[in-house]
């Protein structure tokens, strides 16, 4: 990923060569559409991720709520 | 007409946050039944143990963080079936659910006609106050639930459901906030489980109004809903 971003800052004609051949009108707006689908690829994953992490919080949470319950009700 | 013995297998859960106002009021009303209470403080600022000491009759569960009205109500029930509750009552907080229904919702379980019994305001011997654009949000709700759950209520919302250990046991809440009770339905569906809707009222007190959820919470629901069937 990064060798192909310094590819394309040092080199920006590459980025229309490869555009006009993909039915692009610029490089510049090839790299647009290709950072919009990273960044959903990217959203998406974070938004995995958190709901994970959310259950391993809330997981945590009531064991504990639990085990202290059952402690005070026990003794 | 009350049979102690199964009362005392009944375990009311009600999940709260920043309810110190009215769960004394709620807990005091639901006592004369007989049934088990179990109070799950979901990360209230000010504790409500205070509020729930001092009786036996009483379960305190507190979540140190506020996690959502999902979780505490998941919380709960784990709770009672680790007691070994054979019936499940989910009841709110704020004073908007009436004792007088519990038997009416009970009835259909111990006459083992149901695996879950939900409460509707719409339904004939049901009563709500509710403002009009709320109700046409909750009308409008039926027909969402419908296209998530594949099961069409007459109440698209309501916190007050009764069930047995068969339907304790197989419904996972997982919608932490309050997508929690489409999410419910959902379960219904998909475990075949047998409901029932009974009417009931909920009525809604300045102290409710204000408290209440805002229509805005409408449309995060849609969305918690939205994503969960893309994402999980």
């Amino acid at each position: 990923m990064v060798t192909a971003a310094l590819v394309f800052i040092f080199l920006p004609d590459l980025t229309n060569a490869i555009a006009h051949r993909m039915g692009v009108g610029r490089g510049a707006d090839l790299i647009f559409y290709l950072s919009i689908v990273i960044f959903w690829f990217v959203i998406i994953k974070l938004y995995v991720r958190i709901r994970k992490l959310e259950k391993i919080v809330t997981d945590v949470v009531r064991k504990d709520a639990l085990n202290e319950a059952a402690r005070e009700h026990a003794g | 007409m009350y049979y102690s013995e199964p009362l005392r297998r009944t375990f009311i859960i009600i999940p709260a946050f920043n309810e110190s106002k009215s769960i004394g009021r709620v807990v005091a009303e639901l006592l004369p039944l007989g049934c088990r209470i179990v109070v799950v403080d979901d990360g209230s600022p000010e504790e409500l143990r205070t509020e729930c000491e001092g009786n036996n009759q009483i379960y305190y569960i507190r979540h140190k963080v506020n996690l959502g009205q999902g979780a505490a109500l998941q919380t709960g029930i784990d709770f009672a079936l680790k007691q070994g509750a054979s019936w499940f009552i989910t009841f709110d907080a704020d004073g908007q659910h009436s004792a007088k229904d519990i038997p009416a919702l009970l009835a259909p379980l111990f006459m083992e006609q149901a695996d879950i019994v939900l409460a509707s305001r719409f339904l004939a011997k049901g009563s709500h106050n509710a403002p009009i654009i709320k109700q046409l949000i909750l009308k409008a709700g039926r027909w969402i639930n419908y296209l998530f759950t594949g099961l069409y209520l007459s109440d698209a919302h309501n916190g007050l459901r009764a069930m047995n250990r068969v339907a304790a046991h197989s419904i996972r809440i997982t919608e932490n906030r309050m997508a929690h009770a489409t999410e419910i339905v959902a379960q219904i569906k998909r475990q075949h489980l047998r409901y029932r809707e009974v009417g009931a009222a909920v009525l809604y007190t300045p102290y409710s109004k204000n408290k209440g959820q805002s229509s805005l919470n409408s449309l995060k629901i849609f969305f918690d809903l939205v994503l969960q069937k893309l994402f999980g």
